[in-house]
């Protein structure tokens, strides 16, 4: 499903982020992104939905290389691979059904998929008594799970979280983790991105260890 | 489609009630570029119209001298009569010449007295058939005549249709000049406000691409904003000529001078008038275009 091939990425600015990367994730794996901050674990991530282009080697999603690919066909790889980014990335002046919905909204879903598509993962997520708060009216693990369900909604064939649990408690990132878990369970291939071990080792599934951009620990943890 | 159309609709609508000060000012640039413009075509659609009523009332004048004979008039006239390309011959008297004059120059109505008598010679007027209006044909008529006996000078007013001719070409050029001088003014209005527009709403735009909006769907709605304030430019635009034109036509200074008096004549055909509009709209479109490529974001 995603494959990299000696992947090196270097900034403009000198600083060399991944370092002849070479990995498989097979379709449906749930695999973790592991290291200390710095080590390219966001800049892996960002490969894949094509935020991020190698300098040099090759990164193939889905049977289609990310690099070559032309400019109008990546909104389309991105439908296919959904993320929850660090940050949340919500949009303060929508409510919560709104900034899930608005992802169904721009794939051109019609009003009543967008709607009940919504209703449906924003119920999954335990968010369906916040439909009209915005999302500073929500707590720090609501908003996460909006990010979840945003990422969701269009029924991704991969999902990508970029330090999910980073900001929740011990409690609430179990519950998280157990979701992600029930996800692929039904045939999404998950790459998580988390510098917690105990996570880790709880979950007991297979580790891509990053250390300053090179593969640490390739294949199975 | 439908339904990406719909959105770009909404979207627009919403983006142009968020700055109304903003929309309106860049109705407004375009507007007022489509004025000017509109300003001169009208005054070439006028002038023109002028140049061609002047064309179609070509004649020669065959001015004769003071002692031209009866005999030579006879054989002028059997000539004109036998000239294919003469429509009709008026014959003006010196008399006639002189009311004439005293008729369109009434303040030196009394010029022929000062000088002594009536300097005004007696004239032929001919008219000439559609198909020898041609600078080469009139020559050869002109030409044909000026050596006759009895003929003083032949006149005709083809330098004065020439001349006006290449008037209206400049006007029409001064227009298109100005035009898009303003019309650029009104691109870079309107291309800023399209640039604020999407730094406003930068985050909503970056979150839209990682969830897989193509460019189009992110482009529309500021497209179809800027087609909107710039058709609504153009329909303002088209309004103003139309005051402008009725002011004129109504207002005694302008009625009173020959030459506004052209101008005032008739308003753009309806063709032009939309094409303005349109051409508001075209405006718009292509000032967020450029400005959403320069701004990158999209």
């Amino acid at each position: 499903m995603i494959q990299f091939f000696h992947v090196t990425k270097r900034y403009a600015q000198g600083a060399q982020a991944l370092t002849d990367v070479s990995v498989h994730v097979e379709k449906g794996e749930f695999v973790f992104l592991t290291g200390p901050s710095g080590a390219g674990k966001t800049t892996f991530l960002k490969m894949v939905f094509r935020d991020e282009v190698p300098s040099s080697g090759q990164v193939v999603v889905n049977d289609q290389d990310v690099a070559t690919m032309p400019a109008r066909r990546v909104p389309y790889l991105r439908r296919q691979v959904g993320v929850v980014f660090q940050d949340f990335k919500l949009l303060p002046r929508k409510t919560v059904f709104e900034n899930v919905a608005f992802a169904t909204q721009v794939i051109g879903l019609s009003r009543k998929e967008q709607r009940s598509r919504t209703f449906q993962v924003l119920e999954m997520l335990g968010l369906n008594h916040r439909l009209h708060n915005y999302p500073e009216q929500v707590s720090g693990g609501e908003q996460q799970r909006m990010a979840i369900a945003r990422a969701l909604v269009n029924r991704p064939l991969i999902l990508l979280a970029d330090e999910p649990t980073g900001n929740l408690d011990p409690d609430l990132a179990r519950e998280i983790m157990g979701l992600f878990r029930d996800i692929n369970s039904h045939g999404t291939t998950v790459i998580i991105a988390t510098h917690d071990r105990d996570l880790i080792r709880r979950m007991g599934r297979r580790v891509i260890s990053l250390d300053q951009g090179r593969l640490a620990a390739p294949g199975a943890a | 489609m439908l339904r990406a159309l719909r959105h770009h609709v909404r979207e627009a609508w919403d983006g142009l009630w968020r700055n109304p000060t903003l929309s309106l000012l860049s109705a407004a640039a375009i507007g007022i570029s489509l004025y000017v413009l509109g300003l001169f075509l009208l005054l070439a659609v006028n002038l023109n119209r002028f140049v061609e009523d002047l064309g179609r009332q070509t004649q020669v004048q065959v001015y004769l001298r003071e002692e031209v004979t009866p005999d030579q008039m006879r054989t002028l006239r059997a000539e004109f009569a036998s000239d294919p390309a003469i429509a009709a011959v008026r014959f003006i008297t010196k008399a006639d010449a002189r009311s004439r004059f005293q008729r369109d120059f009434p303040t030196l109505r009394d010029l022929p007295q000062r000088v002594g008598g009536n300097p005004f010679p007696a004239s032929f007027e001919l008219e000439i058939l559609d198909a020898y209006r041609e600078p080469e044909a009139l020559d050869r008529i002109s030409k044909s005549y000026q050596k006759a006996p009895g003929v003083e000078e032949v006149r005709y007013d083809r330098d004065w249709t020439e001349r006006l001719t290449a008037i209206v070409a400049l006007v029409r050029r001064g227009g298109y000049g100005l035009g898009a001088l303003l019309a650029f003014a009104a691109l870079v209005t309107v291309g800023a406000t399209v640039r604020l527009t999407v730094l406003a709403r930068r985050e909503e735009i970056e979150i839209m691409k990682l969830v897989g909006a193509t460019a189009g769907f992110i482009r529309g709605p500021f497209m179809l904003a800027a087609a909107a304030q710039g058709f609504a430019g153009g329909v303002l635009a088209v309004a103003g000529l139309l005051c402008t034109h009725r002011l004129v036509e109504r207002a005694e200074f302008f009625r009173a001078n020959p030459f506004l008096s052209i101008v005032a004549g008739r308003f753009l055909p309806a063709g032009a008038s939309l094409t303005l509009a349109a051409g508001g709209a075209l405006l718009g479109i292509v000032a967020a275009l450029l400005s959403l490529r320069r701004a990158g974001t999209v």
